[in-house]
């Protein structure tokens, strides 16, 4: 085994530093909106009340749905239902019109009415995008930066375990009492090496849920470039063709999905159900009925269960389900989504996620406190690396704390030049967040005091809008249905019992009182 | 049941961690103010608590589910030892104890004579002894 040379620790090192300085306020981004994902559903309810439904297990009829959908839907070559699940107690549909947009609707199950929304994108609408596209779609470009910036994370997970020489040795220590940077590095290092599994696990499966994405030649070869026969083998996707113009009527949806229930049901042995009921070319005698089980709550592995029905005859055209080979891919890609019915995991999940939030924030924040007396405070660098390090950190949350804000303040008929009520929120988060990069540029490290007490304002005023404007005290609704947004409720509350704590510690800590405890060296 | 399991589960990983680090010379030292690692293999107890939880999260949830959560439950379950051999390592006194119980009893008369003790190898607790402590130094 090649002996661990100083110079390779060194090289480990500058690796360390430069990515880690250099997409260190990306990767807090993609961590922080990411744990919040694990919540999404619930803080889906807590931004979009009318979404707060008490959960009845009961049949659906997609025939009489159907029945009922609107006129334009009626020659769409794609109408989509989501079916309700736990978490998710309202019926999802959506349909493209002719034109090629897209029109979303939501039903209550258990009335088969359809529910007027709050405009918002809410967190499946908008921190689930941000976390892997940071919504820039230009080009794809923020994929391309969330997946560099993944593979940089693999890289700083492998490098750190060099970097730091005794970080097994020195696996329980935390000395928060000895110098600032000491005290830094030492959290930086257990909050590290604790959550390495999952860093690594969560990181490389990010990746690889869009591997067909940013590599996709090789894949690609034996089907001579042409993904859709790829996907059409590997997931079971099917492609109607054109439709011919010869209007035909539509066979039972119902008896369609009780069949494929009842073979899918089979061949795993436990109940599956179809979560996904799709028509293609819905009125056309091409017309085909798409069902698919994908989110199973009871293991982690995706399943692909597809299949594909002839619209006019019912007749079973496709039943696909996971070839064996990507049993792997499927487990990895599940422990990704955290799509299962397990909430002691989804906890540590969103704690891990926290984790590494901490890990890259003090990270970032070492390496400023460890440069402070060897280089210049005023150089351009550092002054950059300052200001993404504090509007990286208390920025983003500030900013979320904006955006659950605006969208309890906003009316709901709000737009301003044009732009709608659910993407005005989205500007709330990102203005908020850009004004805080500005003020950590202008105020220095006065800031954290600043963006933490605004942090710890609007976890309180969120909580408050919330009571105020859909009167769901955290307390009594603990009991009731509404456990998700009280659950909400109290994390904001102690968010900002949090933030006020620092706000009241990084105030005490001035510029003197920082000599002070570096007096002591080592 | 399952809870239960889940309960056990936290607890033998959280013991097995404080083991570990009991069986490290500096962390004994601070619990105990013992210099020498004690006799019995604490790591060796350590390890056993570790695997002893990931086995019950193994019966528990299985093993498509178990091999996600059982490194996610070690490492919510280490967080602890960090801040609480920081703060107040006498509450895993009772632990160390456990493996050494009659010099563990006198060490505690000793230290509470020796403190406060002049030298820099002695962590201030709080903030007026770090200004005491740093006038000293200078």
């Amino acid at each position: 085994m090649p002996q661990i040379t100083p110079q390779f620790r060194a090289a480990m090192d500058w690796v360390h530093s430069w990515l880690g300085v250099v997409l260190g306020a990306i990767l807090f981004a993609v961590f922080w909106t990411g744990s919040l994902t694990v919540f999404s559903k619930e803080i889906d309810r807590w931004m979009i009340p009318e979404l707060r439904l008490e959960e009845r297990r009961q049949a659906i009829s997609y025939d009489a749905l159907i029945a009922k959908m609107p006129a334009a839907a009626r020659t769409s070559d794609y109408i989509n239902f989501v079916a309700p699940a736990e978490r998710t107690p309202q019926l999802g549909f959506f349909y493209r019109a002719a034109d090629g947009t897209f029109h979303d609707f939501t039903y209550d199950p258990a009335t088969g009415q359809e529910l007027s929304l709050t405009a918002s994108h809410a967190a499946s609408g908008f921190f689930y995008p941000f976390h892997h596209t940071f919504t820039i779609y230009w080009m794809d470009l923020g994929m391309w930066i969330v997946g560099f910036a993944a593979l940089a994370m693999l890289i700083l997970l492998v490098s750190g375990l060099f970097v730091h020489r005794k970080i097994f040795a020195e696996f329980f220590v935390f000395r928060p009492r000895r110098k600032a940077p000491r005290a830094t590095l030492d959290l930086h290092n257990s909050t590290a090496l604790f959550g390495l599994p999952f860093y690594f696990l969560i990181t490389f499966s990010g990746l690889l849920t869009f591997a067909f994405y940013y590599l996709p030649w090789a894949v690609a070869e034996p089907y001579e470039g042409n993904t859709d026969a790829l996907f059409a083998e590997a997931a079971g996707e099917y492609d109607p063709g054109e439709r011919t113009g010869r209007p035909a009527s539509l066979a039972s949806v119902d008896a369609m999905k009780a069949r494929a229930e009842r073979l899918w049901s089979a061949q795993e042995g436990t109940r599956v159900e179809a979560n996904i009921v799709r028509i293609l070319n819905h009125g056309d005698e091409t017309a085909v009925v798409y069902l698919r089980n994908t989110f199973p709550d009871d293991r982690v592995v995706l399943s692909e269960y597809v299949a594909v029905f002839d619209g006019a005859t019912g007749k079973l055209i496709q039943n696909f389900s996971r070839p064996p080979i990507s049993e792997v891919s499927g487990w990895i890609q599940g422990a990704h989504f955290m799509h299962v019915d397990h909430w002691p995991m989804r906890w540590l999940y969103f704690l891990a996620g926290l984790g590494g939030c901490v890990t890259i924030a003090t990270g970032m924040l070492f390496w400023l406190r460890s440069r402070e007396g060897r280089i210049n405070r005023h150089s351009a660098g550092f002054r950059l690396v300052e200001t993404l390090t504090i509007g990286g950190v208390t920025g983003i949350i500030a900013a979320t704390g904006a955006f659950l804000a605006a969208n309890r303040l906003l009316p709901s008929d709000a737009t301003l030049g044009g732009i709608g009520r659910a993407d005005l929120e989205v500007r709330v988060f990102l203005y908020v967040w850009l004004a805080a990069f500005i003020h950590a540029a202008v105020f220095r490290e006065r800031a954290w005091a600043q963006q933490c007490l605004a942090i710890a304002a609007l976890a309180v005023g969120a909580a408050a809008l919330n009571w105020a404007t859909t009167r769901s005290i955290p307390l009594p609704a603990l009991a009731s249905v509404d456990v998700a947004v009280a659950a909400i409720d109290v994390l904001l509350l102690l968010t900002a019992a949090l933030a006020t704590v620092a706000t009241v510690k990084l105030r005490r800590l001035t510029p003197r009182s920082l000599a002070a405890i570096r007096a002591p060296a080592e | 049941m399952n809870l239960l399991l889940l309960i056990i589960a936290c607890v033998a990983a959280f013991l097995g961690w404080a083991c570990l680090a009991l069986s490290q010379e500096r962390h004994w030292q601070a619990v105990t103010s013992i210099s020498s690692p004690p006799n019995v293999s604490l790591r060796r107890v350590g390890s056993f608590l570790i695997m002893l939880s990931g086995l019950l999260v193994l019966a528990r949830d299985g093993l498509s589910f178990g091999v996600l959560f059982w490194p996610l439950l070690l490492g919510a379950t280490a967080l602890f030892l960090p801040a609480i051999l920081a703060w107040r390592p006498s509450l895993l006194r009772p632990l160390a104890s456990a493996f050494s119980a009659v010099r563990l009893q006198q060490s505690t008369a000793s230290r509470e004579h020796a403190y406060p003790r002049g030298n820099c190898k002695a962590e201030p607790r709080n903030r007026r002894e770090w200004r005491k402590f740093a006038k000293q130094k200078r």
